[in-house]
């Protein structure tokens, strides 16, 4: 047993010696440079490709690394009919995958069959586009996520209502503690949601193997049509990587699809956005990538073939009647433009 | 103590108000460092790169812009995504770093807000532009392509020229949108509008021309366009927020400076503080360590107290002592098992109480008061002491009573110690049987014998009677030892031990010295006494003895001795009674002889003193001193009396006085004397050595004298020395010369034919002086200094002295006078034709050393050198008498007057009573009366007879102070007296011529 003496010194002793150490261990480690934020490259990696990067169209680059669990809750969440108020409707039911991304309706049905306004675009590289909706509403995916939620005529929801339901189920409870250490937020439910229909890039499209190098990829008249789409200028609009879904465009810059009807709701564009008279009947240029399985086109859906589109375009946007033989090449070539997803080419 | 350990606490107390302190200065650090941090690089690197990257992207868009509208790039898929990124670094710019402060962040915002705006503007201008320019696009490709195949075909011949010119200024003016071909264009395109156009090309050409139109409308749209985009001046917006924001960075860097300014100062306070707190808690440990060890210190001491208290209570409690202690009025405060062992009081029954309960009543009251005597002034008393037990016995203690005192030297307790010596007792008793009587006989043994000795001589002294000590010796006790054996003998002395104490009495003494040896002490009324015990006592022994081997008889032989008779001391007294038995053994035994003690004495004591002086001149302890003898009228040494001194080792210088009686007439005596003689001769030979001629006198004795071998001895001396013929002289003692006078006249003429002189010493003292004078053929007569003294006042011896000297000059010796002590003294004989002294006025007897240096240096007084020359008649002495009477009174007048004796009745107060006055008017005045210091003399003298008949009356008056006065002038008077005198003496002296 140490005397009281002993002990008095012993601790003076320590405290002379831990003190300025605790001191000095707390003022360097302040002074340390923490760990900031990590700078993410701003760069899109198109991966290989032999084509020049300021041709009109460019082949896919390869599906973004990412998360493989978020992408799997996503998924889970994209066919979950939770999401909607009667619990009738998921994000699949008019994006299925195995019809193309889209439910090939000229306008989607949404909760207790109530009927929409707009033809539903394909889910399918829907990472490329610039903008998402008709109108360019949304700015990324993940904002893209609450608009069917929250639409009365398609999901009828609301995030409470939604994160209220998937909170009831333990299984979700789990997978959000693991994937986000978090609970069920609707934060975490877009970023799943995005991530995953990030991840639904189809590649290896035969026009994208015809750019990339590989011969005989293209055959003749898809090859003439790749041409005439070139040269009648639809790839002024319809261009890179996602050969369109960069631009907004007026529907009807030669000739007015509109003439002689009254314009709807979901025909005023990118007006309902930005107010603008100029930007009456503007819309996102959409994608033409897997054009062929992705029927009927246009917002409307008033175009129930490829070929019906392209006439329509010839017209309201060239002010020309394409011949027989053009739009045949041209729809050969857009047919040549449906890529695979998970090893199947899509129908 | 106290105030380390307070000090200590105080401080300990201090600490929380320390602490306290110290959270405070922690909390501002920590806010400090925060505030400090907040210029955090990261924070600023990012938002720089965002603001780089802003300008970065800003560039790529008006480049990706640019290549676009010159077809360098084909898809907008880098313009969006440059676009995509400006917005991204737009929002982030917003985002400004935690650091800016307030102020600069305000400005910051207004000018992210103004570049948001900017680049809002831009956002709607890059899509018009993507519109515009893909529109225009299409339309030039359409154009191209078309225009191209409807070349290719035939064309009547009216539309096919401005066609053609249509399509190249279309491809001019897309070239280079100069308004010339804006003209041209419109100039042809009315052309075709006006020219017939055949049916088949009809729907061609319109849409042709339609798109002719969308180029020449839309280019330059396109082209303004782009210039707008790059004119938007949000590089320039991009700039200024750099600005603002490196200005925003500087301010907090400043801020955060100061920050770090004064962290730095409160970091270094915080260690001045903690220093300051530590040096504190250092000091408190320390005074509490100093505390502690103070304690530690005392608690040791303390244990150590306690062990040693455990150890006293164990010595106490186990003594086998009893031991009391009493507070200071005596009454019992504490006590030890012991104690009850020994007294039987238990400790209930005598706590509180005095011990004085267990007194035995043996002792009386001188006792106790003796004890408590010794107790209250000494501190201490001890000795054996009887006390009583509780059961009432009575026991003997051995007893010591301490007194307790304090610093003040007060009594607080007594502390008594005691042990049971019962036993000691018995032993001792038992012992003291033991050591004071014989084993064998039971009579008291020698030591025993000593002490009833003594007490009896006390006895006698008391009650004046007489103790006779008997010294017996058996006759014929050997023998039987020899015969029977020594059990035999045992048996023959207890027999006889028996029969010795059948004899005495109650109070004498029977003891058995050893052997055969017995002393009987017996207490006498009478000296008849002795002998009827004497007789009484031989009858005893010699009737016979019935031993188991045979009957046997002894006899005794008995000295005795009787005190006070003998007055010796005990071991003295048994001495003398062996003495006298030895000799009633000698004289036939079986008798008894008594001691005689005044031979013995006498014997005894010369013997010891003799053999101390025979041990003194051998070891030569004996030295010569030489007193010197002058002429006082010549002034010259003649030679000096050797004095005989012992210089003994413990009694220092010893004079003849008192040795030279204890060998009186005894032969060392002569031992001495003759080396006192061969000394004086040595002695001549070493003066004359030194070319010092002196006589040496020695005293010799009428017994030295009369020894036989005196003469030859001495001749043989002078042979040895034959410096001592002519210088050596013997001076005889008067009275010692009485015994043999025509022997003693016979040894001086021997001498004197050896031409060693005699002469007579201390003359005048004898009874017949005369006698010697006439029979003794002495050269010189030494006049005994008894005469000499007080000459110069006493008359009566300057009448004997004029008679020796007178009687010496009949006799034709020579005299010379010892003893002379005053100058005066020596003037008066001179004066009466005395010119030979010796004595203290002319020196003491000097030792060999100082002697020749003192002669050498000799001069005699000036008043005897002022008459050294003169010679009075035998008619001028009266007056010399009458000096020295007139002298004598006044002197003894005042010494008297001075000393409180009665004054000397008759001479003093009447001229008439004073033989000075009858001489003066006498036989003075007719011989003197011519003189005029004769005449001198009477008014003085006269004076003198007044003041002291004054004197007389003022002391009888009890006058004292007066007398003292009156003494003066008396004095006075009488030196003017004698200076007269001494005026007519040289008036009437006559010169001697000498």
């Amino acid at each position: 047993m140490r005397s009281v003496q002993e002990k008095t010194e012993l601790f003076s002793v320590s405290l002379t010696i831990t003190l300025p150490l605790f001191l000095m261990a707390g003022l360097l480690y302040g002074c340390q440079d923490s760990d900031g934020k990590k700078m993410t490259p701003a760069a899109i990696d198109l991966g290989k490709t032999t084509v020049a990067k300021d041709s009109p169209l460019l082949p896919l680059p390869p599906a973004p690394l990412l998360s493989s669990e978020r992408v799997a809750l996503g998924r889970q969440l994209f066919h979950d009919t939770r999401l909607s108020h009667d619990d009738s409707i998921a994000c699949a039911s008019c994006h299925a995958l195995d019809t193309g991304g889209v439910d090939k309706k000229r306008v989607s049905v949404g909760i207790e069959g109530r009927p929409g306004v707009i033809n539903a675009p394909t889910v399918f590289n829907a990472g490329f586009n610039f903008v998402q909706f008709w109108n360019g509403r949304a700015g990324t995916l993940e904002e893209q996520v609450a608009g069917p939620i929250h639409n009365p005529v398609e999901m009828g929801s609301n995030w409470n209502e939604v994160v209220e339901k998937l909170a009831a189920d333990a299984g979700y409870v789990a997978q959000f503690k693991t994937v986000y250490r978090d609970e069920i937020t609707p934060t975490n439910i877009a970023d799943a949601i995005a991530t995953f229909e990030r991840s639904l890039v189809t590649p290896n499209s035969r026009f994208d193997r015809f750019l990339l190098g590989e011969a005989g990829a293209l055959d003749e008249d898809a090859e003439r049509g790749y041409h005439l789409f070139v040269n009648y200028g639809c790839s002024s609009c319809h261009q890179g990587v996602g050969i369109g879904g960069n631009m907004f465009q007026k529907f009807g810059v030669m000739n007015d699809p509109f003439e002689g009807r009254t314009p709807g709701e979901a025909d005023l564009g990118r007006f309902t956005v930005t107010k603008q008279d100029d930007d009456r009947q503007v819309f996102k240029v959409p994608s033409l990538r897997n054009v062929a399985v992705t029927a009927p086109y246009f917002h409307d859906g008033s175009a129930a073939t490829l070929e019906e589109a392209v006439i329509a375009m010839g017209k309201y946007q060239l002010a020309k009647k394409l011949s027989n033989k053009d739009v045949r090449q041209i729809t050969v070539f857009l047919k040549s433009l449906t890529g695979e997803w998970e090893g199947r080419v899509l129908k | 103590m106290n105030l380390g350990l307070a000090k200590a606490i105080q401080l300990g107390r201090q600490i929380w108000g320390y602490a306290l302190i110290l959270l405070a200065m922690t909390v501002v650090l920590t806010w400090l460092f925060f505030r400090m941090e907040s210029v955090s690089p990261i924070e600023h690197l990012n938002y720089s790169r965002i603001l780089g990257e802003l300008h970065s992207a800003n560039e790529e868009v008006n480049a990706e812009a640019l290549a676009s509208r010159v077809e360098l790039s084909r898809n907008y898929d880098k313009l969006t995504a440059s676009m995509a990124n400006l917005q991204k670094l737009g929002l982030a710019a917003k985002e400004l770093p935690g650091f800016v402060l307030n102020a600069d962040a305000s400005q910051m915002d207004e000018e992210a807000l103004k570049l948001q705006v900017l680049m809002t503007m831009q956002v709607q201008l890059v899509e018009n532009f993507k519109r515009k320019n893909a529109v225009l696009r299409n339309s030039q490709s359409y154009f191209t392509t078309e225009s191209n195949k409807i070349l290719g075909e035939n064309l009547p011949e009216n539309i096919r020229r401005p066609f053609e010119h249509y399509v190249r200024h279309i491809h001019e003016f897309s070239r280079d949108p100069n308004d010339n071909y804006l003209h041209k264009i419109a100039e042809t395109r009315r052309q075709l509008a006006n020219s017939q156009i055949p049916n088949n090309y009809a729907l061609d050409l319109e849409s042709l021309l339609l798109h002719g139109d969308t180029i020449e409308r839309y280019l330059p749209e396109v082209n303004d366009s782009v210039r707008q985009i790059r004119e938007l001046g949000i590089a320039p917006k991009i700039s200024e927020l750099g600005l603002h924001y490196k200005l925003a960075y500087d301010d907090a860097m400043r801020a955060a400076d100061n920050f770090r300014r004064a962290m730095y100062v409160l970091a270094l306070l915080l260690v001045g503080f903690l220093s300051y707190v530590f040096i504190r808690l250092e000091s408190s440990r320390r005074l509490l360590a100093g505390a502690h060890k103070e304690l530690r210190f005392l608690y040791d001491a303390q244990v150590r107290t306690e062990k040693r208290l455990l150890l006293h209570k164990t010595a106490f409690e186990n003594s086998h002592d009893g031991i009391v202690m009493t507070d200071a009025a005596g009454n019992v405060m504490e006590i030890n098992p012991a104690f009850t062992r020994i007294t039987g009081y238990e400790r209930a029954e005598v706590v509180g109480r005095n011990p004085s309960m267990i007194k035995s009543g043996r002792h009386d009251q001188d006792f106790y008061a003796a004890m408590w005597k010794s107790i209250n002034s000494k501190g201490c008393w001890q000795g054996e002491i009887w006390n009583r037990s509780k059961y009432g016995e009575i026991y003997p203690e051995l007893l010591s009573i301490s007194a307790v005192r304090n610093q003040l030297g007060e009594t607080t307790n007594y502390v008594a110690v005691f042990s049971d010596i019962r036993e000691l007792k018995e032993q001792e008793t038992k012992l003291a049987a033991l050591a004071y009587h014989d084993a064998l006989t039971g009579l008291p043994n020698r030591v025993l014998l000593s002490d009833r000795l003594h007490q009896a001589m006390s006895k006698v002294a008391r009650t004046n009677t007489l103790l006779a000590v008997c010294y017996l010796d058996l006759d014929g006790f050997k023998p039987v030892n020899d015969t029977y054996g020594h059990e035999a003998g045992d048996s023959l002395l207890k027999e006889i031990a028996q029969r010795l104490e059948d004899i005495i009495r109650g109070g004498d003494t029977a003891a058995r010295l050893g052997g055969d040896e017995f002393v009987l002490l017996f207490a006498l009324d009478k000296l008849e006494e002795c002998e009827k015990a004497m007789h009484r006592l031989l009858d005893a022994i010699q009737q016979p003895i019935q031993l188991e081997e045979a009957e046997v008889q002894v006899t005794g032989s008995v000295g005795v001795t009787i005190y006070p008779t003998d007055s010796s001391a005990p071991d003295a007294l048994l001495r003398h009674a062996d003495q006298a038995m030895y000799i009633a053994k000698q004289t036939g035994k079986n008798q008894f002889r008594f001691f005689d003690c005044e031979s013995d004495f006498q014997i005894r004591t010369k013997h010891d003193s003799v053999s101390h002086i025979e041990k003194a001149l051998h070891n030569k302890e004996f030295v010569l001193h030489y007193q010197p003898k002058v002429d006082m009228r010549r002034g010259a040494v003649i030679g000096a009396e050797a004095l005989i001194r012992w210089r003994h080792p413990e009694r220092g210088l010893l004079a003849p006085g008192e040795f030279m009686p204890l060998i009186e007439a005894h032969d060392m005596n002569i031992q001495i004397g003759r080396w006192v003689i061969e000394s004086a001769l040595q002695q001549l030979e070493s003066w004359l050595d030194q070319g010092m001629d002196f006589k040496v006198s020695v005293n010799v004795t009428s017994q030295q004298l009369l020894s036989p071998g005196f003469v030859e001895e001495l001749h043989a001396l002078l042979e040895r020395h034959p410096v001592g013929r002519n210088r050596l002289e013997l001076e005889i003692l008067e009275s010692s010369a009485l015994e043999d006078l025509s022997r003693v006249s016979h040894v001086i003429e021997q001498c004197r034919k050896f031409d060693v002189s005699c002469s007579l010493d201390d003359f005048g003292t004898g009874y017949s002086s005369l006698t010697y004078l006439k029979r003794l053929p002495v050269s010189t007569i030494k006049l005994d200094q008894s005469f000499v003294s007080g000459l110069a006042s006493d008359a009566n011896n300057l009448a004997i002295i004029q008679g020796v000297l007178g009687l010496a000059s009949a006799f034709q010796r020579q005299v010379i006078a010892e003893g002379v002590e005053t100058i005066e003294e020596g003037r008066v004989l001179l004066q009466f034709e005395c010119d030979y002294a010796q004595g203290y006025a002319i020196s003491k007897p000097l030792p060999v050393e100082q002697f020749s240096g003192w002669a050498a240096n000799w001069q005699p007084d000036p008043s005897w050198q002022r008459i050294s020359r003169l010679h009075w008649g035998s008619q001028n002495h009266l007056m010399f008498v009458a000096k020295i009477e007139l002298n004598g009174w006044v002197s003894h007048l005042i010494r008297a007057a001075k000393s409180d004796l009665p004054l000397p009745k008759g001479l003093l107060v009447e001229q008439t009573q004073c033989d000075f006055c009858d001489w003066y008017y006498g036989q003075g005045a007719s011989l003197y009366r011519s003189f005029a210091s004769f005449l001198a003399i009477e008014a003085p003298h006269k004076r003198v007879h007044e003041i002291a008949k004054k004197i007389h009356i003022a002391w009888r008056n009890m006058q004292h102070d007066d007398v003292d006065a009156m003494l003066e002038e008396l004095e006075s008077q009488r030196a003017m007296v004698l200076k007269a005198i001494e005026q007519l003496e040289f008036d009437v002296a006559i010169d001697r011529k000498i």
